[in-house]
């Protein structure tokens, strides 16, 4: 077996670096992937990027999630609040988290970091406000 | 403090119209600058487009970290907070007029109290854009139900709790329609393909990668939709590849089946209000033409943000604007004097050329201090240089590099590069060669 390159941009800045990632053949002893070299980074957040992306990629996840209705406020101000994972969360719990995610509703004053669900599809990362909801 | 609390009539140093990342950002800059400051929102928030922008990218140069739409709205609104910045929400412009017999500006508006007029020192315009629609490219078919552009539909998802579709054909590789092709999947609703006329992806690379290629969702280049089909809702589009003139091929047409066509083809700057207020708009952005300090063609009226050129990054927008702001600001308090004093007796103009298609500013009236000069290229090209000249001379030179047309560039200009100009300027992108 060759060593494989996969190729693709940083998204961890807007310069968006043209990463260049050489894979060993086959996987190290500990079933991983081990990673050769990267290259086509200007900075170290590039290098730890590329490495993680050939491994684990990770995203923050965002959506709303449903603002209970009779709330003092005027609920045509705001039906839905925006949410965030606090820190990313591996790409392939984004669906599960979605599906917990539309079970939730939440009742303002609510503000921006306040905590929507704690370990979210057991990724140990909370959901988050994105805004006031006052 | 020159400030009325009148409830119908007021005066501020600047006035700035627009809540958003641009008008914000100007009037915290104008406000630091010591002026007394007004903004006038036409939405009940502030925040402007930003409120349904949920997804990460934004923050990134300003704030040093990723943070969502509402997160970067959120910072600014409650820097906002913590001044004495007047915010007049749900208060829409009418005119910009010139007050007799002091010449300054004379903004009517209407509120949920009726018509509001407030004076000024300055005006700074940060009013946005909106979306290119489906007359705009004249798309042939029916007329059903079902053709969104995207920001509408993401108004929909994100803020309504509307559902506009259930099968998506996304037109324009923008980076709106990439972003709602990754949050309708999210939403469980289906993606069909993104479908771009041009060669190459429009949208940053970060959202090709995380909203399409995370998700499987096909990229189809030089293809576009030549038919809309359905009555009373879209039943399906027909789909064609395009020539290298982005003229559609007979026989190569294929009709998908779908609910909904969303259509993310660009952004054009919202300028009423400043065409009726006499200011010049350059054909190229389709924003006002200003010079260094973002002044337009009319004293007293700054631009800045999206309704001057489209931004890339709610960042640069922000912080164009605070530039902008500053400058308002110095024009009210008549502090603009000194930077007077140094203009020059005609205006250097500038001219894009080569591969750029647009610059900023248009034109240069005081070398005192630096410039920050903007462009775009029309086509991305894999090594180019930005060359600047005056009278036949380079004065400007920078690296070969790639460029692409979905980014927009500014370098900035320092003065004793602009002294060696001599009359015009031509700022060009030239591809380099290999020989």
């Amino acid at each position: 077996m060759a060593t494989r390159i996969e190729r693709f941009h940083c998204t961890t800045c807007p310069r968006e670096c043209e990463l260049t990632v050489r894979l060993a053949p086959g996987l190290d002893t500990d079933g991983d992937i081990e990673v050769e070299s990267v290259s086509g980074n200007r900075c170290p957040r590039g290098d730890a990027f590329a490495r993680q992306e050939v491994t684990c990629p990770v995203r923050v996840l965002t959506t709303t999630v449903v603002v209970a209705r009779g709330w003092a406020g005027d609920d045509t101000v705001a039906r839905l609040l925006p949410v965030r994972t606090a820190g990313a969360i591996p790409l392939s719990r984004q669906h599960a988290a979605m599906d917990e995610l539309r079970g939730v509703t939440v009742r303002p004053p609510i503000r921006m970091g306040d905590v929507v669900l704690d370990d979210v599809a057991g990724t140990g990362v909370a959901v988050v406000a994105s805004c006031d909801l006052v | 403090m020159n400030s009325r609390h009148d409830s119908t009539k007021t005066a501020f140093d600047v006035v700035v119209i627009g809540g958003g990342p641009a008008g914000m950002g100007a009037a915290l800059a104008a406000r630091r600058s010591g002026a007394s400051v007004a903004i006038i929102e036409r939405d009940r928030l502030l925040g402007g487009i930003l409120r349904q922008c949920i997804h990460p990218g934004f923050g990134l140069s300003r704030y040093k970290g990723e943070l969502t739409g509402p997160e970067y709205a959120q910072h600014l609104i409650d820097e906002v907070a913590s001044t004495d910045i007047r915010v007049l929400t749900e208060c829409m412009v009418l005119s910009i007029e010139e007050r007799s017999p002091s010449g300054r500006p004379l903004i009517r508006a209407a509120s949920p109290e009726g018509v509001v007029e407030v004076e000024c020192g300055s005006i700074v315009l940060a009013m946005g854009c909106r979306e290119r629609t489906r007359s705009e490219i004249k798309i042939p078919g029916s007329r059903p139900a079902g053709v969104y552009t995207a920001g509408l539909a993401q108004r929909y998802l994100n803020m309504e709790n509307l559902v506009p579709g259930r099968r998506f054909v996304i037109l324009g590789s923008g980076d709106i329609g990439l972003i709602m092709a990754r949050r309708l999947t999210l939403e469980g609703l289906e993606v069909e393909g993104v479908y771009e006329i041009m060669p190459y992806a429009n949208g940053l690379n970060r959202n090709v990668k995380n909203c399409l290629e995370d998700f499987g969702i096909p990229l189809h280049l030089s293809t576009t939709v030549t038919r809309v089909m359905g009555e009373g809702r879209v039943e399906a589009v027909e789909v064609s590849r395009v020539d290298e003139a982005l003229s559609p091929i007979p026989g190569t047409e294929r009709v998908v089946p779908c609910d909904t066509l969303l259509l993310s083809v660009g952004l054009i700057p919202e300028n009423e209000l400043a065409r009726a207020a006499g200011v010049e708009i350059d054909p190229r952005t389709r924003g006002a033409s200003v010079d260094q300090d973002l002044m337009t063609t009319v004293p007293a009226i700054f631009s800045c943000g999206n309704v001057l050129h489209v931004h890339d990054l709610a960042d640069s927008a922000t912080m164009e604007a605070e530039a902008a702001g500053a400058h308002a600001a110095k024009y009210a308090m008549g502090l603009a004097g000194a930077a007077h004093d140094d203009r020059r007796p005609h205006a250097m103009r500038l001219q894009p050329d080569g591969l750029a298609g647009y610059v900023l500013p248009q034109r240069i009236t005081s070398t005192r201090e630096p410039v920050a000069v903007k462009f775009r290229v029309k086509r991305p090209v894999a090594n180019a240089r930005l060359v600047i000249s005056s009278a036949g001379e380079t004065i400007f030179l920078g690296k070969p590099r790639a460029y692409k047309p979905s980014i927009m560039e500014s370098v900035r200009i320092t003065p004793s590069t602009l002294s060696r100009a001599n009359g015009d300027i031509r700022v060009s992108v030239e591809p380099v060669t290999e020989d």
